[in-house]
């Protein structure tokens, strides 16, 4: 009999101490979605901005975290998959309820997730270079706009220091950025 | 890589027909033949061979975090633009996050406005105080055999960003900040 009271003693308190273990956790950190391709072709590049992610948090909480508290990463793999890019954003922002999202490379990806950070209105940092036509409040760009990357090398390679070129050849795969860019630039350098 | 290949096979110097790149950086040359490559150009807002104090901190920051994170090839990993770029995004976020004393999307939005951050390019960076874009300077390198870009050219300072190109018939209309819903 007593054996079967300590028992439930012991029940009872590891119950009240998980609890406990719940709560300080959530009020304690502040969880940053990583939504980047960690597979499929994009991985080559956006691993090494997942990793960047994760860094700059190490170095954030070792220098005493933000608001008194620590950054805790939620990392999740939308796998060069433009529809599940849209699917782990929504995850990131309804289930895990992370309070910033640093994420997405290509053009497409991020026009995937965009209806997503505009109806739940999370906000969303996407650091690579683009073709621009865009400004979204729930965004930040931290990469180029064309102004910033093409535009300039265009002219430089029209100025004296770069070869006063005349004619250019415009490449590029067949999807958002190229042909949006090239637009642009087309324009620009008639 | 293809590509750069062919043209030396065709006989193509970058002297003759220099090929600028928008999305060939450090890491895209980290471990392939860079022969077929040497003395073409790109055009970025970063290059890991730029010195000043905060490229320095930065690079060596992701080295240790390198091997910490026991990454593959721990020994030999790179730096490049878009790494720069969510570097100084979440510092930012982290500053506007302190200024608004909130998490709130709206609250830190309002905070994001002007923040200003050491970049390891070099410069003061700058979130302008209305369009949600980076004031950034440009350079242009040229690919060196170890894979690494010397800088050729450099805008003066920082430009402000034109998301709305001026290029494009119509843009003119367009307004400098999103719609705020």
């Amino acid at each position: 009999m007593s054996n079967r009271r300590n028992f439930i003693k012991v029940t009872v308190l590891s119950a009240a101490l998980a609890a406990i273990g719940t709560s300080a956790h959530a009020a304690d950190t502040i969880k940053v979605g990583v939504l980047h391709s960690l597979s499929g072709t994009m991985a080559i590049s956006e691993t090494a901005l997942k990793e960047t992610v994760l860094m700059t948090i190490d170095e954030i909480n070792k220098s005493g975290g933000v608001l008194g508290k620590k950054l805790e990463p939620v990392v999740v793999d939308p796998a060069s998959n433009w529809p599940l890019f849209a699917e782990k954003a929504r995850q990131l922002l309804t289930k895990d309820k992370v309070a910033v999202t640093f994420g997405c490379w290509t053009s497409v990806s991020r026009k995937s997730v965009l209806p997503v950070y505009k109806e739940l209105n999370g906000l969303l940092f996407y650091p690579v270079q683009y073709e621009g036509e865009e400004l979204e409040k729930n965004v930040f760009y931290t990469g180029a706009a064309p102004n910033q990357q093409a535009i300039p090398a265009v002219e430089y390679l029209m100025s004296k220091d770069g070869g006063e070129a005349k004619r250019f050849v415009l490449l590029g795969t067949d999807y958002v950025y190229p042909r949006r860019l090239q637009r642009a630039l087309l324009q620009g350098t008639r | 890589m293809p590509f750069y290949k062919e043209l030396g096979n065709a006989g193509l110097k970058a002297t003759d027909v220099p090929v600028v790149a928008f999305s060939v950086g450090e890491e895209e040359l980290r471990g392939v033949d860079t022969k077929p490559l040497v003395g073409h150009l790109a055009s970025w807002n970063y290059f890991m061979s730029l010195k000043n104090p905060e490229n320095t901190k930065f690079v060596n920051l992701y080295k240790a975090w390198a091997k910490k994170a026991k990454l593959p090839n721990a020994d030999k990993v790179v730096t490049n633009d878009p790494m720069e770029a969510t570097y100084i995004g979440i510092h930012m976020w982290a500053q506007a996050v302190e200024k608004a004393k909130s998490t709130d999307t709206d609250k830190v939005i309002a905070a994001m406005a002007g923040q200003t951050f050491k970049a390891p390019s070099g410069i003061m960076s700058k979130m302008d105080e209305k369009n949600h874009h980076l004031h950034k300077s440009v350079f242009i390198g040229e690919v060196k055999a170890d894979g690494q870009f010397n800088v050729v050219w450099k805008t003066p300072g920082p430009v402000k960003a034109q998301p709305w190109s001026p290029f494009i018939a119509g843009n003119d209309k367009k307004k400098d900040e999103p719609e705020m819903k």
